[in-house]
Parts: C-alpha cells; structure tokens; sequence
C-alpha cells in the first residue's frame, strides 16, 4: 500500500469515525428523551400542573432544580413532562408525511408525463400557500388537538418529501436494472423502492426535526396543545414575559428542544453521511 | 389601605438544595449532570425572588421645579378622543391636558376640581354644581357653565358613539343637563341617584371638559396641567407644562413624553434600561419581582376591577345552590391574590362591593378555603363542570382548576378566542352570558351599582348567571334612591349577604393595579385605582 493510499483509508477510517460519535450521541439524545417521554411520571420530583403560591419565580437551586414559574410549578418537572406532548406528535406527523410525500413522489416519478406534471404543480400550489396562514385556518376550522396537530405537520412535509423522492426515483428509473424489469414486465415500484430507501431516511430524519420544531411552534402560537400543557413550546410562550425576572422558565424548555433536535440532526448527518460515503 | 395577604414576605430563597438528590431516586447519571449543568447556567441567569420593599411614592418634600417624565404605554388602538375612547393610553393622554369636574383620588373619595362644590336639593334627583371660577383653556378661553353643559351634551348624545352612553344609561339622558348661570350646572336625572357626583367624576373616565368647539379627534385642549405638544400614533406623545394651570405653581415637571411599546416585555425593559421611567399601565405580575430591585420603585393601591367566576344558577350542575357554594368553598383565594395579582389585589367575597366603595359591608364573614365544607355541600356527589374563558383569564383559570382540583373538583379549560368568547347572541347563546361556568373580566366601576344593575339584577343586560333574586332586584332600586348613609348602607347589606349567600358569581380577588418608576430620577409617581394619572405633583430628585 502506497503511502497515497494509506492517508485515504486513515481519511475514511476518521471521518467514518466522525459518523459513529455523531450518531452515537444523536440516537443518545432521541432515546433519553423518549424514556422521559415514556416514564417522566416516575422521574419528576413534582406534578408538572401544581401550583404553589408560596414558591413563585424561586430561582434554580434548592429544592426546585430549575427553579419553578410564575405560578410556583417545578420547571425541572415541567420540562420532563413536556417531552411528551412534543413526542406524541412530532413522530406520526413525520411518519405521516414521509409516508404520503414518498407515495406521491414514486407515483411522479415513475409515472411520468402529464401524471408527473399535474402532480408536481398541485405540489407547487400547495408548497407556495404559507404555512401558518393554512396552519390558522385548518385549527380554526378543525379545532385544537393533537391529531390536528400531526394532520398540519404532516400537510407541510408532503410537498418537501414528495420532491426529493421523486427526484431519487428519476434517477433510478434510468438505470439498467429499471430498464430490464420493465422489458420483462414487472413492477418498477417495487425494484426502485427499496433504491431509495436511504433517500427517504434521510429525508425522515430530517423532518423529523423540522416536526418537533413545527410542534414547539404551534405551541407557541397557542394553536397546538391545551392551555396548562407542559409542552415545551407552550412553556417559551408562557413564561417569555418573564424572560429578564426568571430566565430559567424559559430557557429550560427552549434547551430541551434544541437538544432534541440536535439529537435528531446529528442522527441525519450521520445517515446522510455513511450513505454517500457507502 | 393594605391588603392583609399571609403569603406576602414568605418565600424563602435560602432553602437548602440538597434535598433534591434524594427526590430523584430514578434519575441517571447522564440526566442528573445535564441537569446539574443546565441549573448551573439557569442560576448564573437567575436573580430569583426578592423580598418586598415598601414603595416610597409621596412627593419630595420640596418640589423642584424642572424636568421631564418620560412614560411607557401600549399605544392606543384607536384615535384619541377624550368622548369615544376606552384603552388606558389614550384615557392617560387626555387626563395630562383635560380635567374632570372631579377627581376620583386613589381611595375613592372625591376632591373638587373643575367644581367647586355639588349638593342635591330634593333626594338625588337634581344635582346643582358649582364651576370654579377664572380657570382658562391652555389657549386662554375661559371655563363657564355653557362650555361644561356642552361637554356633557356631547357625552349624552347618542349619535356621538360616546362610551359614556353606557354609564349614564337610566340615570341621565340628553337634555337633562342646564346652564342657569355662567358658574351653576344642573342635571336633572330620570331617577333618585345618590351616587351620582361620581358619574360626572373621573370615574367616569369620558367625563372631561373640553372646549364648546370640540368636534372630536384632532388637536385636544384643556384646562389640565399639560398641553399636547406633538403626537404621533407610532411612536407616542409629548407633553409641555401648561403655563395657565389654575392649580398655582403646578405642575413641577417641564413636560411629559408618552412612548409607544408594543408589547409589555418590551415596555418592562425600558423601564429597567433607563429608557424610561415610569409606566402607564403596568402590570402586578410583570412589575412584581422587581420589587426592591435597583431603581425600580412599584406602588400599589387596591381597585374595583374583578375577574367574575360566573355560574349560571339556571341549569345544571349549578341551579343546585349547594354547588356554587362548594365551589366558592373550595378556593384558596390569598393564593389567587398571590399568583394572578402578585399579592395587589384584595380579598373578594362573592359579592359586588369592593371594600373602595363607601357603603361595603364589614360584617359578612370573609370566605375562606373549607375543604370539609366543600364535602358536606357536595354531599358524595362528583362535581364536574367546563369553564369558559378568553386569553386574558387563562392564568386565572389555570389556577382556579387546580385549586378545585385540590377539592375534588373536576374542570375542564374551554379556552376561546376573545371574538368567539364575546360573540354571537346577545340574546342567546354568546359564550359569556350563557356558558354553565365562565370568567369575565370586569374593568373597575366608579360605583357599585355599575356592577349590580347589569350584572346579577334579574334584568341586568349581562347577567350570565341568570340570577333571579327580587329582593335583590328592589334593594338595588332603593340603594342608588337612597338618601341617607345609614339606608344605603342597609341596602347595600340586603345585597351583599343575598349574592354571598346564593353565589351566582364568585369574587375570588378584587384586583389592584400598580405603577412601577425610576424611584431615583423621580417622586410623586402613584397608582391608582383605575391606573388614571396625575402628574401634576410628580418632582424630578
């Protein structure tokens, strides 16, 4: 082996290295979270919805981890339980959304033609609609839940998803293997699905980000969870007022989720990376 | 006047910490040291709770002369007119250059301003008031009874979408007010109203004087201790000393500046930054934990505003007396005063008579938390019911379902948009007048029967409880009739012990309002009641 060769593979040996510590530590944060998700009744040290009046704005330390909110509730408590309202929708809106937008893209894509073109520009129409507007109307018309919630998020990732696994399935529908299954007959579908199973999960993960992040947001903007919930998002929104008198309501919420999603990014990367240098 | 409140002074910021290890048995490694490193920086952020200081709000005892208050507020949402407007920015606006007949001070008496003196001659029904002579407009048009009759005339009209319409609605219409002289002003009102000085006083915050000409919006002029320099409805106002004040040697300060914040947390950083150095309108919460912290001086005085924990008496599970009682038993209400008012406001006890008002009675026993009561009232029945609000309310809400929680209590939070809460039928099925159980935010009343009358009298105009009492229903006639001290203080007992006793709506907390300002830079700033302002004596230190 050449000393040429010999710096590649330790270049390939470090950055697949890189990959390993990235997802190691990105499926790390994603499992902690959802044990606390699961279990959070059993690690809370006190019920995220009691108030005390005694124990106001009490700054992190002492008996309160994080300190406790306007209302005297435990913020180390409510940031646990928050995980689950988060948890709850963030994974079926992405798997819902996958799911469609990986339908509507193969169809696209192998179809082709006018099939391809009508559907691309319903997506087109769809993508260019703002999404909080349609987010306002659909709540308002729906109501507020948490299967409104996973019906809008997912609404929004379609069009996204549909995109890129279109765009794999053109690439694919090119290549020989396609070509011989189509002269003999078979289903194209079922030979380039599993061709760009990489492509969506990478695109998976990464909206799965984008999900806990649009949750958070609907939160924020008191279109997600009921009023009380110790959603994340929710909790910025409540306690922003007092972000200069007791910072620790808000930042404890708003570090969850972007530990959280940092989890769910490095995951991405990792993915995204192993599969281009695979 | 002090509210008695336990849980003021209480919070003790030195507990020991290490108690939390043994509270987290399940806890991992991992978690525990994010943890610990996530309180690590929360605490580096934190200041925590301080203890409470007593506010020094009196003016200094030379007042110097010079200086200018620059002033936070929302800006107002709609034009400023003295006749039409309704929001706290544009109502402080119009008080730096206007006057009132009356001052409503922060304890609710009144003090003779444009008026020299008012009496009733005939039980209540025609009030003769006195106009101070030689007070001129800041352009120099003098005061006279005719410029007074006028303004009244306008407030009266009903083409004038004037907002005082409401409060005069059965007491005084157009018309009944004359000018016999060039200092006397007389109303002549459709019923016995012993209250009614305070209809014509700040109380009602419409009821300014303003110039024979004025025709609504554009420039306002007075005879109020400032002049409107410049406005401007993005940025705010700023204001200059009136050299023809009538009250001699005031106002101190060279001027006023209003600026415009659109949002309370930004409002709340300018005060803390410098950038100002009061505020309009502040709120308990907002302004609470800064309380002995720095420059922040925040003064406080007890109010007539009341968030209405209605029950409608009507139809289940609250036509059964029993339940509102256990209900209005199960409430920790020193927590609610603490939690939504920051300690500011004063007890409520289920009836419409805040302790401002003169005639409130002192002898109906406070209410207090009483679960074994609320046991005994339930009787083993299971009590559930939805509560109906808008934004506003919803910490209250939030703390009234989990004090009834405590109680066994199930609620459950229907949360509306405000439109939603206050739309559809007047008639029939608006949220606010015809939901089993709701939270209506009351701003504060000059009188108590500006309560009663519309509020719980059988056919009070927003009566959400359906409440049908006729006993009640005459001692509120014969109040607002009634001549002497001692009937009205009778009537207002027959009222007060029916509404505690019944509880078509529960008072938990009458609310209290608060100003916050620089206390080194200034003195003289005061609360009041309904967050008024009165400048005319603040100095600059």
């Amino acid at each position: 082996m050449s000393a040429a060769d010999a710096t590649a593979v330790r270049a390939v040996t470090r950055t697949r290295g890189r990959f390993r510590v990235a997802l190691s530590v990105g499926v790390a944060l994603i499992a902690a979270w959802t044990v606390v998700a699961a279990l959070w009744p059993a690690l809370a040290p006190y019920d995220p919805e009691a108030q005390d009046p005694l124990a106001r704005f009490l700054a992190p330390g002492g008996a309160h981890l994080l300190g406790t909110d306007q209302f005297g509730r435990d913020t180390f408590s409510r940031m646990l339980a928050g995980a689950r309202p988060v948890l709850q929708v963030a994974p079926p809106a992405t798997v819902l959304g996958v799911l469609l937008g990986t339908a509507i893209g193969l169809a696209a894509g192998t179809l082709g033609g006018l099939v391809d073109e009508i559907i691309m520009r319903v997506l087109d129409a769809v993508a260019i609609f703002p999404a909080v507007i349609a987010t306002v109307l659909f709540v308002a018309l729906a109501g507020r839940s948490v299967t409104v919630m996973v019906l809008v998020i997912a609404g929004a990732f379609t069009p996204i998803v549909a995109r890129s696994v279109r765009a794999a399935t053109l690439v694919e529908r090119e290549k020989a293997y396609v070509e011989a299954v189509r002269l003999r007959g078979g289903s194209t579908v079922r030979e380039i699905l599993p061709n760009i199973g990489p492509t969506v999960l990478v695109e998976a993960t990464s909206r799965f980000g984008d999900a806990i992040f649009a949750a958070a947001t609907l939160s924020f903007l008191g279109l997600g969870q009921p009023p009380g919930s110790p959603d994340w998002g929710a909790s910025v929104s409540d306690n922003r007022l007092w972000l200069t008198v007791a910072p620790w309501t808000v930042l404890a919420p708003a570090l969850a989720i972007a530990s959280l999603v940092v989890g769910i990014a490095l995951t991405a990367d990792a993915l995204r990376g192993r599969r281009e240098h695979a | 006047m002090t509210t008695l409140n336990p849980y003021l002074n209480s919070v003790n910021m030195d507990d020991p910490g290490n108690a939390v290890l043994t509270r987290l048995p399940g806890l991992s490694r991992r978690v525990f040291i994010g943890g610990a490193a996530l309180t690590a920086l929360l605490a580096a952020c934190g200041t925590g709770t301080t203890a409470q200081t007593t506010p020094t709000t009196e003016p200094a005892k030379t007042p110097k002369r010079g200086g200018v208050l620059k002033a936070g507020s929302p800006p107002p949402p709609t034009k400023v007119d003295p006749v039409t407007m309704y929001d706290g920015t544009a109502i402080a606006i119009v008080q730096l250059v206007a006057d009132y007949l009356i001052w409503l001070d922060k304890d609710f008496t009144l003090e003779p301003r444009l008026a020299e003196k008012w009496e009733t001659t005939d039980g209540g029904t025609t009030w003769t008031f006195t106009i101070r002579q030689g007070v001129t407009f800041s352009d120099g048009t003098p005061l006279d009874a005719e410029t007074v009759k006028a303004s009244f005339d306008r407030l009266l009209d009903p083409d004038s979408k004037s907002a005082a319409l409401s409060a005069f609605d059965g007491v005084l219409k157009a018309g009944g007010v004359a000018a016999p002289d060039t200092h006397t002003v007389t109303f002549t009102l459709e019923r016995a109203f012993s209250d009614f000085p305070y209809l014509v006083s700040a109380g009602n915050y419409n009821a300014l004087i303003l110039k024979k000409d004025y025709t609504g919006g554009g420039d306002i002029i007075g005879t109020g201790p400032f002049t409107l320099t410049t406005y401007d409805v993005s940025t705010g106002a700023v204001f200059t000393r009136n050299p023809t004040y009538w009250q001699e040697g005031k106002p101190y300060l060279d001027g006023v500046e209003i600026k415009f914040y659109a949002d309370d947390q930004a409002d709340l950083l300018a005060l803390q930054s410098g950038e100002i150095d009061a505020q309009i309108l502040s709120r308990p919460q907002l302004v609470g934990p800064l309380k002995g912290a720095g420059d922040i001086v925040v003064d406080q005085v007890p109010g007539t505003g009341l968030t209405a924990f209605t029950l409608r008496t009507d139809q289940p599970p609250f036509d059964r007396k029993e339940n509102r009682q256990a209900v209005a038993y199960a409430l920790d209400r020193p927590g609610v005063n603490t939690t939504i008012y920051d300690g500011v406001g004063a007890l409520g006890n289920d009836h419409l008579f805040a302790a401002l008002f003169p005639a409130a009675p002192t002898d109906i026993p406070q209410r207090a938390k009483d679960p074994a009561k609320v046991a005994e009232l339930l009787g083993g029945q299971k009590l559930s019911f939805d509560l109906t609000f808008d934004p506003p309310s919803k910490d209250l809400a939030l703390t009234l379902q989990n004090q009834l929680k405590q109680a066994g209590i199930e609620v459950q939070l229907d949360q509306r948009t405000s439109a939603d809460f206050y739309g559809g039928d007047q008639e029939k099925d608006t949220p606010w007048l015809f939901t089993a159980a709701n939270l209506v935010g009351w701003a504060g009343r000059a009188v108590p029967s500006q309560f009663i009358i519309p509020m719980v009298r059988s056919d009070g105009v927003w009566n959400g409880s359906k409440y049908a009492n006729p006993a009640l229903d005459e001692a509120a006639q014969a109040y607002d009739a009634a001549t002497t001290e001692e009937d009205r203080r009778a009537q207002a007992a027959i009222i007060a012990t029916a509404l505690h006793e019944d509880v078509p709506v529960i008072i938990s907390v009458w609310a209290g309002t608060v100003r916050a300002y620089n206390g080194t830079k200034f003195a003289g700033v005061q609360a009041h009641p309904a967050s008024y302002v009165d400048f005319s004596e603040v100095t600059a230190l």
